[in-house]
């Protein structure tokens, strides 16, 4: 079975007074997660913007489902479902009137599914969008985002400021959207521990650059760490040894595993730790 | 386009409730201080202030960032607040209508033309206070934009008031009757509406949220 790619960016560029999204690339299949990290600032939405056409790219291409998204951006929406980290929803308005205004707004939209949703979610219907927690007024952007047949969704930072029931509550959410082939979502974040749970693909970026697009179980496979001294750190090949953290106790280092000789103890690495030294020694 | 403006409906149902109050009240005022013409103009800028306000609300929620990610064009979002201001717009015509015809049955004197010029300069001035302003808030965002069209208004109305003092009793005899300058005020302020949702539309496809 032919796999079609959800997202295609390529040589993406983007110029503000200060900051330079530069030359991204990047592949989102169907079928996977991708998670976009990176620190406060280093990008994400501004690319997430770039995808959606909200903002003018400077340079290079942006293809959804295999078309460029200058083409018509106004029927790929129809395709995304979009969940923002302040979500945009009118402080006055109540479930039943997000839902009314969307059922004009989507060609497939399934009020079914949006009343389903809120019921799964225990949303309440008639009150007003302020009157939500924030794990409420998340979980409502979720329900829009998915009541109109969307294949992809884009998410901007969804878990930030959510306690960890619903934060699990998210993650059980994208965890049932992907069960289907054809659906996709790429998810930027900063709270790395929650793409760990989900991700198929990981992508760091770093002060606008693209410092690594990976599967998540080859990264986890690929790289490993070792605590030693600075001393025994200097018996290794300087390619074995990625990044290095010293301090008062030693020396962490990120090594790839392949590359250590045989009797070194090297333990698993997560993702935010891969992250970290990756984002401190990339300048 | 009916989502865009049903909600903005449902926004206007929740914030602009005083401004219905405030149109019923200058109506009936305008009606007992008849020389008084500020109560009969005073709801065309209530009106005129309402698509204003409904931007203001969309950037306050992150609206205005949401409904990018939604299968709207730019320029769907601009008319829908232009065709709200259209909406206000008619209602305060038409409650004005009702209103002061009814008055002027009770008073016995109905005069058609005093009526339609009233509306005519009603049509105009509800339509040019919005058609100012909009543009330069799609450009600029509504802190900036309304700082800057109040700027405008103040410059077009000083403009106005110096040019009148200048050509004081020296402006050239041209017997047009009132309703029909009127009407031709009204006829301009539309091409000025119209003008106006182009520029928005221009300026809010090239604003980078």
């Amino acid at each position: 079975m032919n796999t079609r790619n959800a997202i295609e960016i390529k040589g993406l560029t983007k110029a503000y007074a200060g900051f330079t999204l530069d030359h991204l690339d990047l592949v989102l299949p169907e079928g996977c997660i991708m998670g976009l990290v990176g620190e406060n600032g280093a990008g994400k939405s501004t690319t997430i913007k770039l995808i959606l056409d909200i903002i003018h790219k400077d340079g290079g291409s942006i293809k959804l489902f295999g078309k460029d998204n200058g083409e018509n951006i106004r029927l790929a929406k129809e395709e995304i479902g979009v969940v923002l980290d302040d979500i945009g929803i009118p402080e006055c308005l109540t479930a039943v009137q997000v839902g009314n205004v969307m059922k004009h707004t989507f060609k497939n939209w399934s009020q079914d599914t949006y009343r389903d949703l809120l019921q799964k979610l225990s949303l309440p219907q008639g009150k007003p969008f302020q009157d939500f927690s924030r794990g409420m007024k998340m979980k409502l952007g979720f329900a829009v985002a998915l009541s109109h047949r969307a294949k992809l969704l884009i998410l901007d930072e969804p878990t930030s400021g959510l306690d960890p029931v619903a934060r699990d509550e998210v993650v059980e959410i994208l965890m049932e959207f992907t069960r289907q082939e054809e659906h996709a979502v790429l998810i930027s974040s900063h709270i790395v521990s929650d793409l760990e749970k989900l991700c198929d693909y990981i992508a760091f970026l770093h002060r606008g650059r693209l410092i690594l697009c990976e599967e998540k179980d080859r990264l986890l496979a690929e790289y490993g760490l070792i605590s030693c001294t600075e001393e025994e750190l200097h018996d290794f090949a300087p390619d074995v040894v990625r990044y290095k953290k010293v301090n008062p106790y030693g020396v962490q280092a990120l090594v790839a595993r392949d590359d250590v000789p045989e009797g070194i103890r090297v333990s698993p690495v997560s993702i935010e730790e891969l992250f970290v030294f990756m984002a401190k020694e990339a300048v | 386009m009916k989502g865009l403006l049903l909600k903005d409906w449902y926004l206007m149902k929740k914030y602009c409730r005083m401004y219905l109050f405030l149109t019923v009240v200058f109506l009936v005022l305008s009606c007992i201080k008849r020389d008084n013409l500020f109560f009969s103009f005073y709801p065309c800028l209530l009106c005129g202030m309402i698509p204003i306000n409904l931007l203001s609300f969309d950037e306050r929620s992150g609206w205005q960032h949401y409904s990018g990610t939604l299968p709207y064009t730019k320029a769907q979002i601009v008319s829908a607040k232009y065709l709200m201001g259209v909406f206000a717009m008619s209602a305060v015509l038409v409650m004005t209508g009702v209103v002061q015809t009814v008055w002027m049955c009770l008073e016995g004197a109905f005069q058609p033309e005093q009526l339609a010029a009233v509306l005519f300069a009603i049509f105009f001035l509800s339509l040019f206070f919005s058609a100012v302003c909009l543009p330069l808030i799609f450009r600029f965002g509504t802190e900036k934009g309304r700082v800057v069209s109040l700027v405008m208004v103040c410059l077009f109305f000083g403009g106005l008031s110096f040019v009148t003092t200048l050509f004081a009793g020296n402006f050239p005899d041209v017997s047009i009757p009132l309703e029909l300058l009127l009407a031709g005020l009204a006829l301009f302020g539309a091409g000025v509406y119209a003008l106006s949702w182009r520029l928005s539309v221009a300026f809010y496809q090239k604003r980078e949220l």
